[in-house]
């Protein structure tokens, strides 16, 4: 193996390191207070400058709007044509992402930051085209309006009635390296809109003259104006502080309610200004939130993290604490939350809302508590929808449970007295607290209460109290009731959140177990999908990293489900590290949600889950999925590596033999080769220079000398080949019927040559059956046996070829009387180039390895054992009809009759 | 002086062959190639030739077809090691004999002197060697003067190996020179007459004097 193709792990890394971050990419944004300022030709003309001094500078999009002046500064500068698509019977043309990230410019311009794209392009929004654009590594230019940034958004449309639909995140602004303001004054613009220099779309004329009015217009460059100067902060801050320290955020803590978004944008600005940390905290209290809360959650949370918040979900019944301790935790700067936010109890005895009791649960850390615009939304249809989480069959169950308690109550009544009347319905209460949600209850005890005091307290049936005795009694009833109910639904909903944990954390159990327990990929990817299933109730698939930084190109289990669309999202998935596909902003279109398999040594692949339509989703899913994906992560690694081990271990093993064979065959063939040589050129100049005459004597020797090593290389190089023909499994056996003696003498005959004449005795019964084998092959175990004889049973050995039939098979004992082998050689006796310690000089350690080979490839066995007292045995039985006719392919050969 | 014919591609095998082969009385002519080979058997009728396998233009077994459709040349095969079946297969074709790469000269010599003689006609000259007498007129086997009792397969046995006079017989020809065409059938027979013959001839079975087993190809006689 070559060393230079080999990285040391620091190398690996730090190459890992260099692939994964290219050069960060400069991002340069042209803002303006509104169009028509001129933020476009101010672009170009940069550009048109940059392309002079020779930057590799292209017009990735340019909207002109046919304006002559941006025509003339667009001639000479590179343009790449836009994707045409078709949509809604228009022929629509988008920004080419695929074609900038082929030409690869150092520098691209792109025109309208806050366009949206069309439904089906790979993302919904062209900031996020320029994210991937920025990634790879191209330097970008592009224009903005200040109303589109997400936290102006709102002020911008209190100011001028506008709504403002297309929205970027101030998290992609702040990446901006340098935020370049495009002024005009108000009355510039209104004179160049009145001279029809500003192009203003499809805008209705009334839309545009609100809009455009002067006020508006000074409003929007002030704000424009106090952007760039508040960047300009930031950018001097930044290139002068250290990186600011971790804690000191502001934490903003929303829920479903619809102000959050306001909330958010607030909390960002006072966190920009402060140049701290937007964290965002969401707390779970086990309280079951309708598909509407539920989807306003996930937008609000949504658009925190575009905000560049980094979000934190929490679980506890206790809300203010919970968020309260975060805040400890975290060391934040301070928190902010909505002013009116939720009261503990409503109506005249109102209790403290969300925002007091975090005000007085939060010890040192400021509490912005910020006032929300009135909702356009009547109070009267929040209500209802806050009830309307509330599933509407409770309402009627909880009044059927007390009307049947009033049933029963008569005669108890009649007999006990009224006040025991009581104690049936605070039974029936605390029971419906049970399994009904806290306004159910609610509704049955206030219920429960008007019922006792109208039927059972005297004077009946009217509303009235006589005896104050009965006041008292009515109202420590409707406490205890209301009190009884909130505590058990509190411990409900408490235990439905440690159910849904305990049943997750139940399936996260299962799956790390299973998997532990699992080897093979295959095996690992079916247990994975199969508990994926079950925590999701969706289709799960998986595409996995093909060894080089890819992804493979099939899927599994079912490689036909993955279109090409699919496919390019899971792609996206993989490169970038993020979600894709369905619930996310890149290729929302694709069915499947992709999410990456991160493992600690990097992206094993994509996790694909199509969950049923119309199902909701939420961020709580996309936590959940983390850790899971996480578990079966590492299970793909552990196996991947466990291969890649195994490989290694391969390597490692044929790397030792490799040096094994290098050390015994060129001692092997050099040893006899120096002879020949040597005798060869003593011969020559023995012939030819005086004083260095032979005698005839010594030049016979010399030419035995010759012979004997010829005939030593020889050997060396049959048993080269005898192992190569083993081992490359085209050992073709000539079965034929043989007599085991005839063997074992033709073996002695065969040897001759190397043996001399050392004694050999054949010992085998009268009566021998025939043996079905190879004749050559059988013959040369017996030579490479007898060799070993001479060559380690010492001096003038006597050997003995003993041959035993039992039942079925035939079996040669080569036997010698020398010292034999230590017990701890004898395993490795057969291993290729394994050569006992005291063996005296030559052989390649091939012989006995070779003599495996052929007796397994026969069918039979081989094995080594030193003889009580003295002397070695080496003894292999053969089956006599010959090996099983039909074998699979061995590595070491196979019968061919 | 018998005309010697070597085709080998290999420079220095022709050199020895020469050499040694001259040096014991024979006169050699040599070719790279087996056309070239082909073409010295035309114009030079060789007395005996030797064929090496590994010809760089042909197959060896191509050779030795166009060289038997065209004269009963006797022919030594030369080869490496652990070809056997390509060995029996030109032995079955028509070679008379094969020497395996390395090979010692004595032998070679041996081999070419027992084909040559085999070319001067069946003969009817008792065989002997090593105290081993083969009378085919009395078909008798006689060793050290000693008659032996044998069956007729067995003297048969003896008899088709005693006439190849040290050549190399291989199963299938001696199987057809004793049982005729169906002769294959009768392996069984063969490997059971020759142990008898072999316990009747040789004395001790790892010292055999008489009859060589040549491991996956046949037996021969050793020669005198």
């Amino acid at each position: 193996m070559d060393e230079s193709d080999r990285l040391s792990p620091n190398e690996a890394l730090l190459r890992v390191v260099a692939e994964d971050r290219p050069p960060k990419a400069r991002l340069r944004i042209f803002l303006g207070m509104a169009a028509g300022v001129g933020k476009t030709y101010a672009m170009l003309k940069e550009a048109r400058a940059a392309r002079e001094r020779g930057l590799d500078l292209v017009v990735a999009w340019v909207e002109a709007h046919g304006r002559q002046e941006t025509d003339a500064l667009l001639e000479g500068l590179e343009r790449l044509p836009p994707k045409t698509a078709e949509y809604r019977g228009m022929i629509v043309r988008e920004l080419d992402l695929d074609a900038v990230l082929a030409r690869k410019p150092a520098i691209a311009v792109v025109d309208e930051l806050a366009h949206s794209n069309l439904p089906g392009m790979r993302h919904a929004k062209r900031y996020e085209d320029l994210v991937d654009l920025l990634d790879a590594g191209i330097e970008i230019w592009t224009t903005v309006n200040i109303q589109h940034l997400e936290s102006m958004a709102d002020s911008v449309e209190l100011l001028t009635f506008a709504p403002v639909r297309e929205r970027v995140p101030d998290a992609f602004f702040d990446r901006a390296d340098e935020v370049q303001l495009v002024d005009l004054p108000p009355d510039g613009l209104l004179l160049r809109l009145a001279e029809g220099k500003v192009y203003t779309g499809s805008a209705s004329r009334d839309a545009i003259a609100n809009f455009f009015s002067k006020t508006n217009l000074s409003v929007l460059r002030e704000i424009a104006l106090r952007q760039a100067s508040l960047f300009a902060s930031h950018e001097t801050t930044n290139s002068i502080r250290e990186p600011a320290p971790a804690a000191q955020g502001v934490l903003v803590a929303v829920g479903t309610s619809p102000h959050g978004e306001e909330l958010l944008r607030w909390a960002r600005r006072l966190a920009y200004s402060l140049k701290a940390d937007l964290e965002c905290v969401h707390v779970d209290s086990g309280e079951r939130p309708s598909e509407e809360d539920r989807s306003r959650l996930a937008s609000n949370l949504k658009l925190a993290r575009d905000l560049g918040a980094s979000v934190s979900l929490l679980t506890g019944s206790d809300v203010p604490a919970a968020i309260a301790d975060f805040a400890r935790a975290r060391q934040s700067f301070a928190i902010v939350v909505g002013k009116t936010g939720i009261a503990s109890r409503r109506g005249p005895f109102r209790g403290p809302t969300l925002s007091e009791r975090i005000i007085s649960g939060s010890g040192t850390i400021p509490v912005f508590a910020v006032q929300e615009r009135p909702l356009r939304e009547p109070l009267r249809a929040r209500a209802r929808r806050k009830f309307d989480s509330t599933p509407a069959i409770q309402y009627p169950a909880g009044l059927a449970a007390v009307a049947l308690a009033t049933g029963l109550n008569f005669p108890v009544a009649g007999h006990i007295g009224y006040w025991s009347a009581s104690i049936v319905y605070l039974m029936t209460i605390s029971f419906l607290a049970l399994v009904l949600d806290r306004r159910a209850v609610f509704v049955a005890a206030f219920t429960s209460a008007l019922l006792w005091d109208f039927l059972f307290i005297p004077p009946h049936y009217t509303f009235a109290v006589s005896r104050p005795a009965d006041t008292l009694m009515l109202v420590l009833y409707f406490v205890v009731a209301i009190t009884t109910g909130f505590l058990t639904s509190r411990l409900k909903s408490n235990a439905r959140l440690l159910a849904i944990r305990e049943a997750r954390l139940k399936l996260l159990g299962e799956l790390a177990q299973e998997l532990a327990g699992t080897s093979g990929l295959e095996a690992i990817l079916a247990k994975s999908e199969k508990a994926l299933k079950k925590a999701f109730d969706a289709e799960a698939t998986f595409i996995l990293e093909d060894g080089t930084g890819g992804l493979e190109g099939g899927a599994w289990p079912q490689p036909a489900l993955i279109d090409e669309k699919a496919r390019s999202a899971a792609e996206w998935a993989f490169a970038k590290g993020n979600p894709s596909g369905r619930y996310t902003r890149t290729l929302p279109v694709v069915p499947w949600h992709f999410v990456p398999l991160e493992a600690p040594q990097g992206r094993v692949g994509v996790l694909g889950l199509r969950p049923r339509e119309g199902r909701a989703w939420s961020d709580d899913f996309e936590d959940w999925l983390s850790t899971m994906s996480r578990s079966v992560s590492m299970a793909i690694e552990r196996e991947r590596l466990a291969a890649k081990a195994a490989a290694a271990d391969l390597a490692r093993e044929s790397e030792r033999l490799g040096a094994l064979l290098l050390d015994s065959v060129s001692h092997e063939l050099r040893t006899p080769l120096a002879v020949i040589e040597g005798a060869a050129s003593a011969l020559i100049s023995g012939e030819h220079e005086a004083g260095a005459a032979l005698g005839e004597k010594d030049r016979r020797e010399l030419v035995a000398e010759i012979g004997r090593s010829a005939r030593r290389l020889d050997g060396v190089v049959e048993e080269l080949l005898s192992m190569g023909r083993l081992e490359s499994g085209h050992l073709a056996l000539r079965l034929d019927d043989n007599d085991p003696v005839d063997l074992a003498a033709t073996a002695i005959e065969t040897a001759t040559g190397e043996i001399g004449d050392m004694r050999v005795e054949i010992q085998a019964p009268a009566e021998v059956r025939s043996l079905r084998c190879d004749e050559g092959l059988v013959v040369q175990v017996l030579v490479n046996l007898l060799r070993n004889c001479h060559r380690h049973a010492g001096p003038d050995p006597s050997v003995i070829i003993a041959i035993e039939q039992g039942s079925g098979a035939t079996g040669f004992r080569v036997r010698d009387e020398g010292p034999g082998v230590p017990p701890s050689e004898l395993e490795r006796l057969f291993d290729k180039f394994y050569r006992s310690k005291p063996a005296k000089a030559g052989g390649t350690g091939l012989g006995l390895s070779i003599c495996r080979g052929i007796v397994v490839a026969h069918g039979g066995s081989i094995v080594a054992r030193n003889l009580r007292g003295r002397g070695f045995e080496v003894s292999f039985d053969l089956p006599d009809e010959g090996p099983e006719p039909i074998r699979p392919p061995s590595p070491i050969g196979g019968g061919t009759v | 002086m018998k005309r010697v014919l070597v085709i080998d591609d290999e420079e220095q095998i022709r050199k020895l062959l020469r050499i040694s082969l001259e040096a014991r009385g024979f006169e050699t002519v040599e070719a790279a190639t087996g056309s070239e080979g082909l073409q010295a058997l035309a114009a030079l009728r060789p007395d005996i030739l030797l064929l090496d396998l590994g010809l760089p233009d042909r197959d060896g077994a191509a050779v030795l077809a166009e060289i038997r459709d065209r004269s009963e040349v006797p022919v030594i095969v030369i080869s490496v090691r652990d070809r056997e079946a390509d060995i029996v297969a030109l032995l079955d074709g028509g070679a008379d004999d094969y020497v395996t790469k390395p090979f010692a000269i004595g032998e070679l010599v041996a081999r070419m002197n027992a084909a040559l003689r085999r070319r001067l006609g069946p003969s009817e000259e008792p065989f002997g060697s090593d105290g081993l007498l083969v009378d085919f007129e009395e078909r008798r086997v006689s060793i050290d003067g000693e008659i032996l009792k044998l069956t007729p397969t067995e003297y048969a046995i003896v008899a088709v190996l005693a006439r190849a006079g040290g050549r190399i017989v291989t199963k299938a020809s001696l199987l057809r020179e004793i049982w005729g065409p169906l002769g294959d059938l009768e392996q069984g027979s063969l490997r059971v007459h020759l142990s008898s013959i072999r316990r009747k001839m040789e004395g001790d079975p790892s010292r055999r004097r008489f009859i060589v087993t040549e491991p996956g190809v046949g037996y021969r006689l050793r020669g005198e």
